[in-house]
C-alpha cells in the first residue's frame, strides 16, 4: 500500500481528469475515458505547485513527540490448531469450516466466480453467541462461513460448531450482496481489461507508469458492490442487486489511485457497462 | 469546621460535572504522556487466549481488559470489555461485544451512496501503522481477512497505547497548598482502515475512571474525482471558483452488546428533564424516569439521556451499576430511514450485525437494517445502536492530506462505583452527606 502516510515523505500530487472541471493544481489530460491521480514520492522539502511548500518538519516532529518512543511492533501470535473461547479463528479451523460447510452435493451443484465447480468462498468469521449462551463464557466456538453461488445467484451461509464439527444452520438468500472476495476483483479486473470499456483504464495506467497493463496482478484492486438504482445505468447493469456486480477501486502497485467507477461489471453475466446517471 | 466540609462537598459535586462534560467531548487532546504500555497481559482476559488479550493498567491504578479479534466488514472487534479500579477487587465486565456497525456516506449530488462496511469490505483496508503513529505504544499485527493484498495478510495494524488526558478532577484542600489533583489518564486502542482515497481512524479510549469513547476520524484524501463546479452541491477548494468538492455524509454506527457485571440482561432507561419557568420566580426542572421495555428508535433531545442498568451488579453504595450513553454532536442525516434517528434499542438477535444493508440470513422476509428492526419486541436483552452523523462540506484546509474530522460518543459509569474511582486516599471518607444529615 502507500507507503506515504503520516510524517516523513511530502507527496506531490497530480490529478488528471477527463471531460470534468479540475482541482486547482491539476492538468488535464486527454484521451483517457477514466481519471487518474498520480501520487509520487517528492524530495522532502520539495515544494507543491500551488501548495504552500511547507514540508513537514523533522524538528517540529521530535518536539511534539518529546517523551514518547515509537511503537513497538508485535509479530502475529503464534496460531495452534484450536482457538480458545472469542479467539480469532486459526487457519486450522478456517479449512476445516470450509470443509464441513461444502459437502459433495454443494460442491456439485454450485458454481465459483470462474463459472467452475464449487461455491465462490467470500468469508468466514468467527460467530456471535446464541441468546441463551450470552453470558455463558464457555460457550460453544462456532464459525459462519459465507458463500456465493454464481450458479443461481444466491448467498449461502452456514454456522460450522467448532466443538462438535456439525453445520448447525444453512441459510439460502437472494438479492443479498457482500463485498467482494479478491478473486472476484480479479476476475471483475479481467472482465473490464477484456472490454472495449477498459481501454481507459489501461491508457490511465501506461500514462501514470509508462508501462502496459495487461493483468489484474499489477493492480491493488478494492471494489464496492453494485446494486442498480433507477436512472443511474443502462440496460446491461440493470440486474445488479440480484445479480453480483462491483465497481473497482483500481490502484497501481506502489502508484496512484485510477477511477474506474463509472464502470459496473456484472460477475454474474459476465459484462462491463457504464454509468448513465 | 463545619463550614468547611460544605464547600468542600460542594465543590466535590462541581468536580464531577466537569468530569463528565469532558466525557463528553474528548477526542483529541494527546498530552506530551510518557506512556508504558505492557507488552504481556499478567492474566488473560476471560474467554480468549493471552494472545487476544489486551490488558493495561493505567499509572493512576484503573485496568482495562478486554479481548480482540478482527473481521473482513467490522474491523476491530472488542469483546469482554472489563473496566478495574483502584480499590475494586475484581474486573467489571461493562460490554461483551463493541464494534462497527455501518459507515454510510452518501454524496450530496446523489450520484454515489456507500455503505463502507457491507459493500466494500472495511476490515479489508487494515493499513500497516508507522512506529510513530503508535506513540509509546505497542502495534499488534492483525491477520486479515482476504486482506486487500494477498501477498501481505498481516498488517501492523493494531496500536494500543496511553495518553495524559489533563485533569482527571482538582479540589482545592483546606489549607492553602493543599490540593487534590490527578492527572486522568486514557488507554487508546485504534486502527487505520483505508476505504478508496478515505481513510479512517477507529479510535476506543478507555479512561482511568471508567468512560468510554468511541470515535470514529476520517482523513486520508478528499475524493481526487469529486469535483464539479456546475450543480452547487459543492465548495470552491482550488484557485477561484472551479474545482468543487462535492460535499457528502459519513453516518457512523457503533453496535454495543453491554454485559453489566457479567449479563446480558440489563435494562435500558430514558430520562428527561423539563424546565418550567414562573414568572419572574426561579426556574423549575424536573427529571422523570421512563423505562424502556420494548424496542425504541431513540431520538436525541436537550436534557434527555439513557442509560444500561446492570441486571445483577450492585456498588458498595448498594446502588444498580450502570453506564449512561453521552452523545457527542452529531447531523443527523434525514435521506434514510435508518439514519433519522440516533439511537436504537433492539433485542438480541445474532444475525442483526449492520445497521443498514445487513447480510446475515436472518430468514426471510426479516428487513436488512435497524430501524426496521424495532418493532414491538420487549427487551431482555438488549443491543445498543448508536448512530453519529457528518456532513462534510469540505474546505480548502481539507487539502492535502485532509485533517482528521472526528464524529463519535462516550458511555460513562454511572453509579458503577460507589465514589470517584480516582478518590485520594484521604478523600476516602466523603461519600454521600459528609455532614452528617444536616
Amino acid at each position: 500500500m502507500d507507503p506515504g502516510g503520516v510524517g516523513g515523505n511530502v507527496r506531490r500530487t497530480v490529478h488528471r481528469h477527463l471531460g470534468k472541471v479540475v482541482a486547482g493544481t491539476a492538468i488535464a489530460v486527454a484521451g483517457t475515458a477514466v481519471m487518474v491521480a498520480v501520487t509520487l514520492p517528492g524530495t522532502a522539502g520539495a515544494d507543491e505547485s500551488g501548495g504552500t511548500g511547507k514540508a513537514a518538519g523533522s524538528a517540529q516532529q521530535a518536539a511534539d513527540g518529546v517523551g514518547a518512543a515509537p511503537g513497538v511492533v508485535q509479530q502475529a501470535p503464534a496460531e495452534g490448531e484450536k482457538g480458545k473461547g472469542r479467539d480469532p479463528l486459526t487457519d486450522d479451523e478456517t479449512k476445516r469450516v470450509e470443509q464441513l460447510a461444502v459437502n459433495q452435493q454443494f460442491l456439485n451443484s454450485s458454481e465459483n466466480v470462474d463459472g467452475k465447480r464449487g461455491p465462490q468462498r467470500l468469508d468466514v468469521e468467527l460467530a456471535d453467541p446464541n441468546p441463551d449462551e450470552l453470558d455463558n463464557p464457555n460457550a460453544p466456538r462456532r464459525a459462519d462461513v459465507t458463500f456465493y453461488d454464481y450458479k443461481d445467484d444466491t448467498v449461502v451461509t452456514k454456522t460450522v460448531n467448532l466443538d462438535t464439527g456439525k453445520v448447525e444452520q444453512t441459510g439460502t438468500q437472494h438479492g443479498v450482496q457482500p463485498p467482494a472476495s479478491h478473486a472476484e476483483n480479479v476476475e471483475a479486473a479481467e472482465l473490464l481489461l477484456a472490454d472495449p470499456l477498459g481501454a481507459g483504464l489501461k491508457a490511465d495506467y501506461k500514462d501514470a507508469t509508462g508501462n502496459e497493463l495487461t493483468s489484474p496482478d499489477q493492480l491493488l484492486l478494492t471494489a464496492m458492490v453494485y446494486k442498480a438504482t433507477p436512472g443511474r445505468q443502462s440496460g446491461v447493469l440493470d440486474q445488479c442487486g440480484e445479480h453480483r456486480c462491483v465497481r473497482l477501486f483500481p490502484k497501481v502497485k506502489n502508484g496512484p489511485w485510477i477511477d474506474a467507477r463509472d464502470f459496473v461489471i456484472d460477475l454474474s453475466a459476465r459484462k462491463v457497462g457504464k454509468l448513465t446517471g | 469546621m463545619h463550614v468547611n466540609r460544605i464547600s468542600r462537598a460542594r465543590r466535590r459535586g462541581a468536580v464531577a460535572l466537569t468530569v463528565a462534560a469532558l466525557a463528553a467531548g474528548a477526542t483529541a487532546g494527546a498530552g506530551p504522556a510518557v506512556a508504558q504500555p505492557k507488552a504481556a497481559p499478567s492474566a488473560a482476559a476471560p474467554g480468549c487466549s493471552a494472545a487476544y488479550t489486551i490488558e493495561q493498567k493505567l499509572s493512576t491504578g484503573t485496568t482495562w481488559r478486554m479481548c480482540w479479534h478482527y473481521e473482513r466488514e467490522a474491523g476491530l472487534v472488542l469483546e469482554n470489555i472489563s473496566y478495574q479500579p483502584p480499590g475494586e477487587a475484581a474486573p467489571i465486565k461493562v460490554l461483551a461485544d463493541a464494534k462497527l456497525a455501518q459507515i454510510h456516506v452518501p454524496y450530496d449530488d446523489g450520484k454515489n451512496e456507500y455503505s463502507d462496511l457491507t459493500q466494500y469490505g472495511f476490515g479489508t483496508g487494515l493499513m500497516n501503522m508507522q512506529p510513530g503513529e503508535c506513540p509509546g505504544g505497542t502495534i499488534k499485527t492483525v491477520k486479515v481477512p482476504d486482506a486487500i493484498d494477498p501477498a501481505h495478510p498481516n498488517v501492523k495494524g493494531l496500536c494500543t497505547t496511553t495518553r495524559s488526558r489533563g485533569h482527571a478532577f482538582r479540589m482545592q484542600g483546606d489549607s492553602a497548598n493543599k490540593v487534590f489533583q490527578t492527572q486522568g489518564k486514557d488507554f487508546l486502542v485504534y486502527t487505520v482502515n483505508q476505504v478508496g482515497w478515505y481513510e479512517y481512524i477507529t479510535e476506543w479510549r478507555f479512561q482511568d475512571d471508567g468512560t468510554i469513547n468511541m470515535n470514529v476520524g476520517a482523513t486520508g484524501s478528499l475524493s481526487p474525482y469529486d469535483y464539479d463546479a456546475g450543480d452547487g452541491r459543492g465548495w470552491p477548494l482550488g484557485k477561484g471558483a472551479t474545482a468543487y468538492a462535492t460535499s457528502h455524509q459519513h453516518d457512523v454506527f457503533w453496535k454495543l452488546d453491554f454485559a453489566l457485571d457479567g449479563s446480558s440482561k440489563g435494562r435500558v432507561e430514558q430520562y428527561d428533564s423539563a424546565v418550567t419557568t414562573h414568572g419572574a420566580n426561579t426556574p423549575t426542572n424536573k427529571t422523570t424516569l421512563t423505562k424502556v421495555t420494548k424496542e425504541l428508535a431513540g431520538d436525541a433531545k436537550n436534557m434527555r439521556w439513557w442509560r444500561i442498568v446492570s441486571a445483577t451488579g450492585k456498588n458498595k453504595d448498594n446502588h444498580a451499576r450502570s453506564y449512561e450513553i453521552v452523545p457527542g454532536p452529531t447531523t443527523k442525516y434525514p435521506g434514510r430511514s435508518f439514519t433519522q434517528h440516533d439511537v436504537y434499542f433492539t433485542q438480541y438477535n445474532k444475525c442483526e450485525q449492520f445497521a443498514s444493508d445487513n447480510l446475515p440470513n436472518c430468514g426471510a422476509g426479516h428487513p436488512k437494517q435497524v430501524d426496521k428492526w424495532v418493532n414491538g419486541q420487549t427487551l431482555t436483552q438488549p443491543v445498543v445502536w448508536v448512530n453519529v452523523g457528518f456532513h462534510h462540506i469540505a474546505r480548502d484546509e481539507d487539502q492535502q492530506p485532509m485533517p482528521v474530522h472526528w464524529q463519535g460518543f462516550s458511555i460513562a459509569p454511572r453509579d458503577v462505583t460507589a465514589m470517584n474511582p480516582l478518590t485520594p486516599a484521604a478523600l476516602a471518607d466523603q461519600n454521600g452527606n459528609v455532614n452528617g444529615g444536616s
